[in-house]
C-alpha cells in the first residue's frame, strides 16, 4: 500500500509536497473482574496519513501553498477519489509556504520498544496476570475488583517528497486497575489507570503494594479543613500540571499571538521566590511516554531546553510554525524534562502546619491557556507540624500554576511518571482547599 | 442523502455469515462494523486549515462461549479476512455450558439523523467562508482579544450491527461548532468559548451575534475574578453543571457493568430514596437531535428512554448485554464502544434533570447569599465511593436575591452525591443541552453524550 500511495502521489502534478505516516498497530487485551476473566480481544489496524501540500497564489501573485491531511484505512476501496477530495480541501486556503524535513539529520539510535509486546504479548499478559495475583495475595483483605490490561505494539514508516525514508517501533502498555479493602465495617478501593512505555517500565509488584495501601487509607480518609496551605502534587498529575509551560512556549501559540512567553524573558510576572523553573523538550527518555525516535514531521527526537532559569530560551515548534516565525523547528515536544530541586522529599512537608500531598484527583485536567487548576482529592494525605499523617479523600484543592510556581519548591529526588521526569514532588506554598 | 451505500451492503452479507458459521461452534455470536469520517476545520485570524477526520474503519467479531466473550477486531474488513477471523475463533476459543445471552427480536432496519443543513450536500468552500467570516465578526468584539479561534467539525459515524435475529445499520451526523475567545490583560490571559454540538448539520455553525458577545464578556470578567472563599452555599447550577451533575453522579454510578465489580454503590440503593423528591434523572439515547443519541447500540439493542430516578428514587441502572444477563436486571440500550477497536461497556448516552418548575429568576430570588454557575465545563464520577467533583468555569456572587459583579473563578463542588442530590429544592422550568462532550469509562473509551438539565437550587461545597 505505501509504494502505491507514493507512486500516486508522486505522479499527480497537483501536488507540491507530500508525506506519508504507514503505522501496523497491534493491541492486546485482557479483562477481568473479581477474579474472573471477563473477555479477551486482539486488534489489528494499518492505516495511512498523508500530509500534502498544493501550490497557490495569493491575489498579489505571492507564492502560497494549500494543506491538507487525510487517512487512508485499510480495504480502501478509492484512494484516488480520497486523494482528490484532500486536494480540493487544501485548494481552499493559502497559507504561506513553508518546506518538510529532507534527509541528513542524524536521527538518535532510540529504541525503547517493550520486546514483551512485541514477541509475545498473551504470554506477557499471562504474566502481568500472575503478577497482580501474587501481589494482592501478600495484602491483607484486599482483591482485585478489576484489571484491564491493554498492551500496544506500533511498527511506524514515514516517508516524504523530498526523500525521507525513516523507520521506527514503538510500544505502550495501559493497566486500569480497581482493588478493594473490606474491613468487615465497610469496603472501599482505588482505582487508577497508569500508561507507561511499556511492562519494563512497570512493577506491578510495587504498584499494587501502594495502590493497596490507598484503598486502606480510603477506609479512614475524610475530607480536609478548608483554608489555604501548602500543596505538594506528585505522580502522573506533574505531566498535565505543566502544560501551561507548553502551550505559552510553542510556536504555534506564539504565531497566532496567544503566547504569554517571549524568546529571553521571564515566563512568570513576578521573581522566583522558591526554585527556578527550568523545562526541556526530551524526546529521547526511556521510559518516557511520549519518547520517539522521529516525530510526525520526520524531525528527530532529542533533548532540547525550552525553559532555562525561569527564561524562555527558545519556542519549541513543528516545521510550518517554526518556519513562520523563523527559528529552526524543534519537532514535536517530548517529555517534560525538570531538573532536580533543593530540598528532600521529606522536607516539602516541613515548615508549615500541615502540608497537603495529593497522590490522586478525582479528576484533573489543568487550563492550559490560563493555568487554573482544580480537582477533588481522591488520595491524599495531610502532614501536620506534630508529626501526624492524616488520609485526605474529598474536597478540593484549587490554584493557578503561574502563581504556584513564583514560589515553589522541587524535591531532589526525581522519578519518570508518564511523560515527565524530574522532581518526584513539586511543592506549591499556596493553595485553597475547601472542605469541611 | 439517507441512502445505504453498496459496500453496507456487503458488510452485512460478510457480517451474516460470519455470524452464523460462528454460532456453528459457540452458544452465541455477534459483529459490529463501525466507521466514521467527516471533516475538521479550524480558522484563526493567520491561519485556516481543513483535515479529513481519520476514517477508523473496521469490525469486531465476538463470541460467548458460555462464560466469557472473546473478540477479534481488524481494520481490514474484507470478506476474505473476516473468513480468516472465523476460523481464528474457531481454533483459538473452545465453547464451554452456560447461560448465553438473548439475540432479542428479529429485526431488520436502517436508520438515518436528520439535518436541515446537510453539510454533505455543502460545498467546503461555503462552509469555510461562513466559519471565516464568523471568526472576523469574533475578532473585531473586543480590544482585549489576543486570540478567536473558530472549530468546526462534522463526523458521520456508520454502524452495522449483525446477530443471528438482527441486521442493522445507522448512520449519524455529529456536528460540532466552537468559536474561542482567548484575552489577555499582559499580564494573564484567559479562555473562554462557546457554540454546542449536535445531532445535526451545519446549522450549528449559525452562531449570532448576541452569543458571541456573551462569550467574549464572560472570557473578559474572568481577568478580574477572584478565588472563591471555599465554604458551603446556595448554588444554583445552570443546565451545563446541572448536566455535569447528572452525568456523574447518576450516570456513571448507575452503569451496570460497575456492580458486576462491585465497585457501585448503587448496588444497594435500588428503589431506595437517593435525591430529593422533586428530581427525576434521564438517560434517553431516543433523544432527537442531541449528540448522544442514536437509533440502536452496540449490541443491537433498540434506543429508549430509561428513567433512572423518579421522585428522588433510584428506580433503573443503565446495562449492557453481560451485566443485564448476569444480574439479572432489565436490558437497557447502552451497550456502546468507541470503535470497533474498543470492547463494549454499559455507557450514558444523553443523560438529564428532567424540568420543574420554577424560574430561574425565582430561584435568584430566594438566596440572601449564595453562588450561579451558569456553565459547567467537566467532572468525575465515584461510583463506589459516592463522591463527585463538578467544574464551572466562574461562579457569580448573589446577594440579598441578586447577581452581583463578583466573579469567581475556577469554581469546583465536591461532595456526597446523596448529600448533593437531596439538598436540591428548586428546579428550573427550562431545559438545555450541552452536547460538545465526550465521555471516558474512567480516563479512556470516549464515547459521544450530551448532558443537560434544568437550573437547580442545592446546597454544595465549593472550592
Amino acid at each position: 500500500m505505501l509504494d502505491k500511495l507514493q507512486s500516486t502521489l508522486e505522479k499527480d502534478t497537483r501536488i507540491s509536497a507530500w508525506s506519508i505516516v504507514a503505522s501496523i498497530h497491534n493491541g492486546y487485551q485482557i479483562y477481568t473482574n473479581l477474579g474472573k476473566q471477563e473477555a479477551i480481544r486482539a486488534v489489528t489496524q494499518k492505516q495511512w496519513r498523508i500530509l500534502l501540500h498544493t501550490p497557490l497564489k495569493n491575489t498579489a501573485g505571492e507564492q502560497q501553498i494549500g494543506q491538507t491531511s487525510v487517512e487512508i484505512v485499510e480495504g480502501e476501496r478509492d484512494i484516488q477519489s480520497r486523494i482528490n477530495a484532500a486536494v480540493e480541501q487544501a485548494r481552499l486556503h493559502g497559507l504561506p509556504p513553508y518546506t518538510l524535513p529532507s534527509p541528513g539529520a542524524v536521527y538518535p539510535d532510540f529504541n525503547d520498544t517493550d520486546p514483551a509486546i512485541r514477541d509475545n504479548p498473551w504470554k506477557t499478559l499471562e504474566q502481568l496476570e500472575d503478577q497482580i495475583r501474587e501481589a494482592v495475595s501478600r495484602e491483607n483483605h484486599i482483591e482485585t475488583a478489576a484489571s484491564e490490561f491493554f498492551l500496544n505494539h506500533t511498527a511506524l514508516q514515514l516517508i516524504n517528497s523530498n526523500g525521507l525514508n525513516l523507520e521506527t517501533e514503538n510500544s505502550d502498555v495501559v493497566w486500569d486497575i480497581c482493588l478493594l479493602y473490606n474491613n468487615g465495617a465497610s469496603e472501599t478501593e482505588f482505582w487508577d489507570v497508569k500508561k507507561r512505555a511499556g511492562t519494563h517500565h512497570m512493577d506491578i509488584g510495587k504498584e499494587i503494594s501502594r495502590f493497596a495501601q490507598f484503598a486502606r487509607d480510603a477506609a479512614v480518609a475524610k475530607a480536609p479543613k478548608s483554608g489555604t496551605c501548602p500543596v505538594v502534587l506528585t505522580g502522573d498529575n506533574l505531566y498535565i500540571l505543566l502544560l501551561y509551560f507548553l502551550n505559552h512556549s510553542g510556536a504555534l501559540s506564539a504565531y497566532n499571538d496567544a503566547a504569554m512567553f517571549k524568546p529571553g524573558q521571564p515566563v512568570l510576572p513576578e521573581p522566583f521566590k522558591g526554585d527556578n523553573l527550568s523545562i526541556a523538550s526530551n524526546a529521547i527518555l526511556r521510559g518516557g511516554t511520549h519518547s520517539y525516535r522521529f516525530d510526525n514531521e520526520g524531525f528527530p527526537g532529542q533533548r532540547i531546553p525550552v525553559i532555562a532559569d525561569g527564561v524562555l530560551k527558545q519556542y519549541w515548534g513543528t516545521a510550518q510554525h517554526a518556519q513562520y516565525l523563523g527559528i529552526k523547528p524543534t519537532g514535536a515536544f517530548g517529555n517534560i524534562e525538570i531538573p532536580p530541586g533543593t530540598c528532600s522529599w521529606d522536607e516539602l512537608f516541613q515548615g508549615s502546619d500541615r502540608v497537603i500531598l495529593v497522590h490522586q484527583f478525582s479528576t484533573f485536567d489543568p487550563q492550559p491557556v490560563a493555568g487554573n487548576y482544580l480537582g477533588e482529592i481522591r488520595v491524599g494525605y495531610e502532614y501536620r507540624a506534630d508529626g501526624t499523617v492524616i488520609p485526605l479523600r474529598g474536597g478540593s484543592v484549587t490554584g493557578n500554576v503561574v502563581d504556584g510556581m513564583i514560589n515553589c519548591r522541587f524535591s531532589r529526588e526525581c522519578e519518570t511518571f508518564y511523560g515527565y521526569f524530574g522532581p518526584r514532588g513539586i511543592r506549591f506554598e499556596r493553595a485553597q482547599v475547601a472542605g469541611d | 442523502m439517507n441512502v445505504i451505500p453498496d459496500y453496507i451492503q456487503q458488510i452485512k452479507d460478510d457480517l451474516a455469515e460470519a455470524v452464523d458459521a460462528l454460532e456453528k461452534h459457540f452458544p452465541f455470536a455477534q459483529a459490529l462494523f463501525t466507521e466514521q469520517d467527516g471533516i475538521a476545520m479550524h480558522v484563526t485570524a493567520k491561519d485556516a486549515g481543513i483535515a479529513s477526520i481519520p476514517p477508523r474503519r473496521g469490525v469486531v467479531l465476538s463470541v460467548f462461549n458460555g462464560v466469557s466473550y472473546s473478540e477479534l477486531a481488524t481494520s481490514d474488513t474484507r470478506s476474505d479476512n473476516l473468513k480468516t477471523l472465523v476460523e481464528r475463533l474457531k481454533n483459538a476459543v473452545s465453547s464451554e455450558p452456560g447461560d448465553s445471552p438473548s439475540p432479542g427480536d428479529v429485526l431488520h432496519a436502517d436508520y438515518f439523523s436528520d439535518c436541515k443543513e446537510d453539510p454533505r450536500t455543502m460545498s467546503n468552500r461555503d462552509k469555510l467562508d461562513h466559519l471565516k467570516a464568523l471568526q472576523q465578526r469574533l475578532s473585531g468584539m473586543s480590544s482585549k482579544l489576543v486570540s478567536a479561534p473558530v472549530r468546526y467539525s462534522e463526523r458521520i459515524d456508520r454502524r452495522v450491527y449483525v446477530n443471528r435475529s438482527k441486521q442493522l445499520f445507522q448512520e449519524l451526523v455529529n456536528t460540532i461548532c466552537v468559536p474561542v475567545a482567548i484575552v489577555s490583560d499582559g499580564k494573564s490571559s484567559k479562555v473562554y468559548h462557546s457554540g454546542n454540538g449536535i445531532q445535526g448539520g451545519f446549522e450549528m455553525a449559525r452562531i449570532s451575534d448576541d452569543e458571541l458577545a456573551t462569550m467574549v464578556a464572560n472570557a473578559e470578567k474572568l481577568l478580574t475574578a477572584r478565588h472563591v472563599e471555599p465554604g458551603t452555599y446556595d448554588v444554583i447550577g445552570g443546565p451545563a453543571l446541572a448536566g455535569v451533575i447528572a452525568h456523574e453522579a447518576f450516570g456513571h454510578g448507575v452503569e451496570a457493568d460497575m456492580f458486576l465489580k462491585n465497585r457501585a454503590m448503587a448496588a444497594d440503593y435500588l428503589n431506595k430514596q437517593v435525591a430529593s423528591s422533586i428530581v427525576d434523572l434521564i438517560d434517553n439515547p431516543a433523544l432527537p437531535g442531541s449528540s448522544g443519541s442514536y437509533f440502536f447500540d452496540d449490541e443491537g439493542y433498540p434506543a429508549s428512554e430509561t428513567k433512572i430516578l423518579q421522585n428522588g428514587i433510584l428506580k433503573r441502572v443503565l446495562t449492557d448485554q453481560r451485566s443485564a444477563m448476569l444480574l439479572n436486571l432489565p436490558r437497557t440500550a447502552n451497550a456502546r464502544r468507541q470503535s470497533f477497536a474498543h470492547k463494549v461497556y454499559a455507557r450514558m448516552s444523553n443523560t438529564y434533570f428532567a424540568r420543574g418548575n420554577s424560574s430561574l429568576e425565582d430561584m435568584i430570588a430566594s438566596i440572601d447569599y449564595g453562588l450561579y454557575m451558569p456553565d459547567g465545563s467537566n467532572g468525575m464520577e465515584d461510583p463506589k465511593g459516592w463522591g463527585i467533583q463538578a467544574e464551572a468555569p466562574f461562579a457569580i456572587e448573589i446577594r440579598n436575591g441578586k447577581l452581583t459583579d463578583n466573579i469567581f473563578s475556577p469554581a469546583v463542588i465536591t461532595g456526597f452525591v446523596p448529600d448533593l442530590l437531596k439538598s436540591i429544592t428548586m428546579v428550573g422550568d427550562t431545559i438545555g443541552f450541552m452536547g460538545l462532550g465526550t465521555c471516558q469509562k474512567g480516563h479512556k473509551e470516549q464515547v459521544k453524550v450530551a448532558i443537560g438539565g434544568p437550573a437547580l437550587k442545592m446546597i454544595a461545597r465549593v472550592g
